[in-house]
């Protein structure tokens, strides 16, 4: 038994050790907490979030280790070789990764960190540490991949977590339908992605799924296959990203505990999807007539505005940030779809949106802890007993409305530029837009939760330094992380992270003043009708009621989706069912019918015909027997007993010449002699 | 004449155990039981002990025990193994070995069922090793009359409707099998049954007139084994009847049949045939994965579900071939025998868990099973890692030959792989479905609230079947090699 020795390419760097460190730790952590189970109910927790640690100090090094000395060689091992098709299992460590493994660990530590008291208590806890770690870990690796097939492994495997955590309590109706629909649904988008996968492998000179080799290696193809690779690696990522019309799994998502929606679908998770677009970046520029792209722009932008009016009219807190990041991520899809003009923004708003949402869905996870519930019409007026939560829930809004100089500002207004740069319209409009009820949805969200008159008894308050910490540091950089990116301090992040070259754009004042404006504009909405009661919402509905009811039932797409597949697709599976049993298996058993009925033919032509011809041969054998039988009684033994009868009468007739008196025999005797004399006599005269 | 005897040892061992059970006593129950699971470990450890043997490097098939036997029409008694059937070879012991344990519990007239049991695997066996058509033959016939008894015996409600169905139905498959074989034989004129040296004048047996029928009528005994659409309907009857160990390996392993014997005989002594039946074959596979993963979706028995993902999974073994048919990329063989590799591990799980619900509950019924997640949450574990192989997660067994065989589809003719996609999201929703209606949820059954998790036994059963699922994802190289060598035995394809 032979194995190919694995072959290594490029040689191991301080920073790629300290990146599969990374990757290492919560893998140990899960690997530990998971097969300890229960046991580890009480060290588990404590045990995965000083893994996480550990990973964030390490990415943290890493990242500086990438400043400092621009990105790793890749090492990559032979995993599978099957005749000329050699695939590999490898790491990449380059500014764009450096970037992702701070933001993965960074919130996955501080969501560690959260759950410790959010989770406390719940049976399962180690269960969720466990899976916690697992998705880290497959994050980490979706991140580091230095091949599409490798990505896609982990991409698999953080969904994997996904549906564990979405059902993670799996005795709720609704939170296992929720983890199937979101499996299900990413499950479509990831097909596409593998078909995309599937045909780069076969169609690149030479077969290759590098992610850096690809771009050159799939440059001469034929021009509509560059439009479809590209659409179908999108796929993949509007599913994960929750794109139009895939989007549908994530509001159900959050049927998952609080923490896990911080994480997995507003922070890093959905943002797979981004970055998945954006490491194949050279794959869609590839394609000279745009149109991949273009689809991209506009998929991200009606995705952005679509979830945007949503979340206008959910009273579920957790929805309204649900349907915001559907819209943020649009917003980033969008951006993506500009190219190398919005490349940059996409990921340095994947990197803000990160910060500020994950906050949000922290803060919401501690008013939903202290109120126990999710509806925000119960809540209201926990600004005093709530206060850290509330200060930093109100940051976090703040940022993601965008205003300046929040961290939102700074990377929607790259991602602005990128459409006002690719002159792209309609997007931009979309955008503008968006940026308008973004800061209202966000406003009316933060009045109705923190102000106000407690419209429902509680007993709210702030829970330990275990569950604010986080809000605190998630807060600090949900208001300066944004300067990283801000043209007036460098734009050192775009520096940073670019595709093909570093381009600075002029600063565009029209732009900053005009969505300031909006966002100024939203807010004043929102405090006008929640705050001030200058509109009496219920007249707002009354007059915008087909509308309201449009946005409330989320522009009926779920509808749509059952009635256009699911739906259809069960009739389907009825039919082929029905079609199975009835014609596939009615014909066997059709087959074995008729062979009975003729079986039934056979044996009639056998028991009447063949059987009739061998009994009337029978018969007639009998008969002809018969006669023979007679013949030989009448004819042939008549003839026997004839000459029998006729000795028998002769000797009758004889015996009674034997008297037994002497006297007799002596004159037979003399008569018979005196007979023959006479006889010979008479020859001799005759002679 | 060459003996090396291994394969004559792990082909007939099991038959030894068989008549040697015989001579038990009947109320010997425990000393039965422990001497047939005795029996499949021996013969588990020598199979492991012959891959230790088997030299991939070395091309050709090896490890030869061969035996003049009928000389007069060229039929001899012969062994020998290459990188396919080695793998085969050692899936049946495993499964054979897993389904053992899991037997434990059938107390009904056990003597004869364990005595069945080991007749059986020497059949699955020699189907594997032998290299003689009439040998061949000999197995594969011998296969169904133990079968036909565990069924029929052993098996549920409509045990003999199943039986008799599955008898009949592939008794018709292998007869047609059997007048192709000759037709070979005759066809060759070379006074010889033997497999290799068929092969290697595989070349003479072209031309339309003799291709299509008899590679029809070899391929119809295949298809029926395999199963391939249309031909399957025989599939979910027998093991919805069948014993959970029985379907273990009557889906593990007696399937794998048909696709080793279109892959040995088919393109190996008919190559030529073999391509003009590709695109035939092709899309009888296709329907297979989209059809099958349509039926199971709707189905309401457990058992009846995963029967039908058989056919799906079985359409990528056809897939696969044809694919390789038409291409003669190494990754397409590779495909199609780790797609039956795999299947028979993950299906065999399946199945092995599914028995041990059965076990507890006395249902297969899904709408009646909710909640085990809570209630046995070992087993529900073990069922989700199943599902998720068999889904094709990465990492798991089922990804790599799935990626494998969509690529050479690919290569093949684009539109197969297209539409495949769609029964590979259907399988995904019918797993998904299958968990959430089995696992989650409150418990439908007061009664059921007391059941016992997996015992040690049962647990143990498992684990060699979960260790390859993650060993094939994780390393896939190690068995690749394996089925590469494969290609040393087959002739070089007419790829038009």
């Amino acid at each position: 038994m032979e194995h190919t020795v694995a072959s290594l390419a490029g040689s191991w760097t301080l920073t790629s050790i300290l990146a599969v460190l990374t990757m290492a730790f919560p893998l140990l952590g899960f690997i530990i907490v998971g097969l300890c189970g229960k046991i580890a109910k009480e060290w588990g927790p404590k045990l995965a979030t000083v893994t996480i640690f550990l990973s964030l100090i390490t990415s943290i090094v890493v990242l500086g280790l990438v400043i400092a000395n621009g990105p790793a060689p890749t090492v990559s091992f032979v995993w599978l070789q099957s005749g000329n098709l050699t695939l590999d299992f490898g790491f990449r460590v380059d500014q764009l990764c450096a970037m992702m493994l701070c933001v993965v660990t960074l919130v996955s530590f501080l969501v560690h960190l959260f759950s410790q008291d959010y989770m406390h208590g719940d049976p399962g806890i180690a269960r969720f540490y466990a899976e916690l770690q697992l998705f880290t870990t497959a994050m980490l690796g979706v991140v580091t991949a230095s091949n599409l097939l490798q990505l896609f492994a982990f991409w698999e495997l953080v969904g994997l977590c996904s549906y564990l955590l979405i059902g993670f309590w799996f005795h709720k109706r609704s939170a296992y339908q929720a983890a199937k629909k979101a499996f299900f649904v990413t499950k479509v988008g990831d097909m596409g992605l593998f078909t995309g996968i599937v045909m780069c492998f076969i169609l690149s000179n030479p077969h290759t799924l590098s992610l850096e080799a690809l771009p050159s290696a799939l440059a001469s193809l034929a021009p509509a296959l560059l439009i479809i690779i590209p659409l179908l690696i999108f796929m993949g990522a509007m599913g994960k990203s929750a794109q139009f019309p895939l989007h549908v799994w994530l509001p159900n998502a959050m049927e998952g505990p609080t923490p896990v929606s911080a994480l997995i679908h507003a922070a890093t998770m959905v943002a797979a999807g981004i970055y998945l677009v954006a490491r194949c970046m050279g794959l869609f520029t590839l394609d000279p007539s745009g149109t991949a792209l273009k689809v991209v722009t506009y998929v991200g932008s009606f995705t952005a505005i679509f979830a945007a009016t949503i979340a206008t009219v959910q009273d579920d807190i957790k929805k309204v940030l649900a349907y915001s990041t559907i819209s943020q991520l649009g917003y980033m899809v969008m951006a993506l779809g500009f190219g190398k003009f919005g490349y940059t923004a996409a990921l340095f708003h994947l990197m803000t949106h990160a910060m500020f949402k994950g906050l949000l869905f922290l803060g919401s996870g501690s008013v939903i802890h202290a109120t126990h519930t999710q509806n925000m019409h119960e809540m209201g007026g926990l600004f005093k007993k709530m206060p850290i939560t509330a200060w930093t829930f109100i940051l976090g809004s703040l940022a993601l409305a965008g205003l300046f100089p929040f961290a939102g500002f700074w990377s929607k207004d790259a991602i602005l530029v990128g459409a006002e740069a690719t002159h792209s319209t309609i997007p931009l409009i979309l955008a503008l837009i968006t940026a308008f009820l973004t800061p209202y949805y966000m406003t009316r969200c933060v009045w109705l939760t923190f102000f106000g008159k407690p419209r429902k008894e509680n007993h709210a308050h702030e829970a330990s330094w275990r569950t604010t910490l986080p809000l605190i540091i998630l807060a600090v950089l949900s208001v300066v992380i944004g300067f990283v990116g801000a043209p007036f301090f460098g734009e050192l992040f775009q520096r940073f992270i670019f595709f093909h070259e570093f381009e600075s754009e002029a600063v565009n004042w029209t732009l900053i003043f005009g969505s300031t404006g909006l966002v100024l504009a939203g807010i004043f909405l929102g405090l006008a009708i929640y705050a001030w009661g200058w509109f009496k919402k219920e007249t707002l509905i009354r007059i915008l009621k087909p509308l309201y009811l449009f946005f409330k039932n989320k522009w009926f797409v779920d509808e749509a989706w059952t009635f256009i597949a699911v739906k259809p697709l069960f009739y389907l599976s009825e039919f082929c069912h029905w079609f199975d049993r009835t014609v596939i298996d009615g014909a066997v058993n059709g087959v074995a019918w008729l062979s009975v009925i003729l079986g039934n033919i056979v044996y009639w032509f056998d028991a009447g015909i063949v059987d009739g011809l061998v009994n009337l041969a029978g018969y007639l054998t009998v008969k002809v027997s018969e006669l023979v039988k007679w013949f030989d009684e009448n004819v042939i033994d008549g003839a026997v007993n004839g000459v029998a009868a006729l000795t028998g009468f002769i000797g009758s007739k004889v015996r009674k010449v034997q008297t037994g008196y002497l006297p007799n025999y002596a004159t037979i005797m003399f008569a018979s002699i005196a007979l023959v004399l006479i006889l010979v006599a008479w020859f001799a005269v005759l002679n | 004449m060459e003996f090396n005897g291994l394969l004559t040892i792990v082909t007939f061992l099991p038959l030894l155990g068989s008549l040697l059970l015989l001579l038990f006593p009947k109320k010997w129950a425990g000393w039965i039981k422990w001497t047939a699971l005795g029996f499949t470990a021996l013969n588990l450890i020598i199979s492991i002990f012959i891959w230790t043997q088997f030299k991939t490097s070395v091309p050709g098939f090896q490890l030869i025990d061969k035996v003049p036997w009928v000389e007069s029409v060229g039929i001899t008694y012969f062994f020998g193994v290459d990188g396919m059937s080695m793998l085969m070879l050692f899936l049946t012991t495993l499964l054979s070995f897993v389904a053992c344990l899991a037997s434990f519990n059938i107390d009904h007239r056990n003597k004869e069922y364990y005595s069945l049991f080991l007749l059986l695997e020497t059949g699955l066996i020699g189907v594997f090793v032998s290299l003689d058509l009439v040998l061949f033959y000999v197995f594969w016939e011998l296969v169904l009359v133990p079968m036909y008894f565990l069924i029929g015996i052993w098996g549920g409600p409509r045990k003999l409707y199943a039986s008799i169905k599955f008898f009949i139905y592939t008794l018709v498959g292998s007869l047609f099998m059997l007048v192709g074989v000759l037709a070979i034989y005759f066809a060759s004129g070379q006074n010889t049954f033997s497999i290799p040296q068929l092969i290697e004048t595989s070349a003479n047996l072209r031309g339309w007139a003799l291709g299509l029928p008899v590679f029809g009528a070899l391929f119809l005994g295949f298809a029926i084994k395999v199963p391939s659409f249309p031909f399957h309907t025989w599939l979910p009857d027998a093991h919805v009847e069948a014993p959970a160990p029985i379907s273990i390996l009557l889906a593990g392993v007696l399937l794998k049949m048909g696709g080793y014997g279109l892959i040995r005989i088919g393109v190996g002594i008919m190559p030529y045939a073999a391509t003009w039946w590709a695109d035939i074959i092709g899309i009888l596979g296709v329907i297979g994965i989209v059809y099958g993963a349509f039926c199971s979706l709707v189905q309401k028995d457990l058992k009846k579900l995963v029967a039908y993902t058989s056919v799906n999974h079985m359409g990528f073994v056809l897939l696969a071939v044809a694919a390789f048919l038409k291409t003669g990329a190494v990754a397409a063989l590779q495909g199609a025998v780790l797609v039956m590799f795999n299947h028979g591990i993950t299906t065999g799980l399946l199945f092995l868990l599914v028995g041990y619900i059965y076990d507890r509950t006395h249902t297969r019924e899904i709408a009646k099973l909710p909640g085990m997640a809570s209630i046995i949450p070992i087993i529900s574990i073990m069922l989700i890692i199943a599902s998720f192989a068999s889904i094709g997660l990465p990492a798991l067994a089922g990804f790599v030959s799935e990626f494998l065989s969509m690529t050479a589809a690919y290569q093949a003719v684009n539109w197969w792989a297209w539409v495949s996609v769609v029964g590979m999201i259907i399988n995904g929703g019918v797993m998904l479905w299958m968990m959430q209606r089995v696992l989650f949820g409150t418990v439908a059954d007061p009664h059921f609230k007391e059941l016992r998790d997996a015992s040690f036994r049962e647990f143990f059963a498992a684990t060699p079947l979960l260790g390859f699922i993650f060993f094939i994802g994780i390393f896939p190289m190690p068995l690749l090699n394996m089925i590469q060598h494969a290609i040393t035995t087959l002739p070089t394809l007419p790829i038009v």
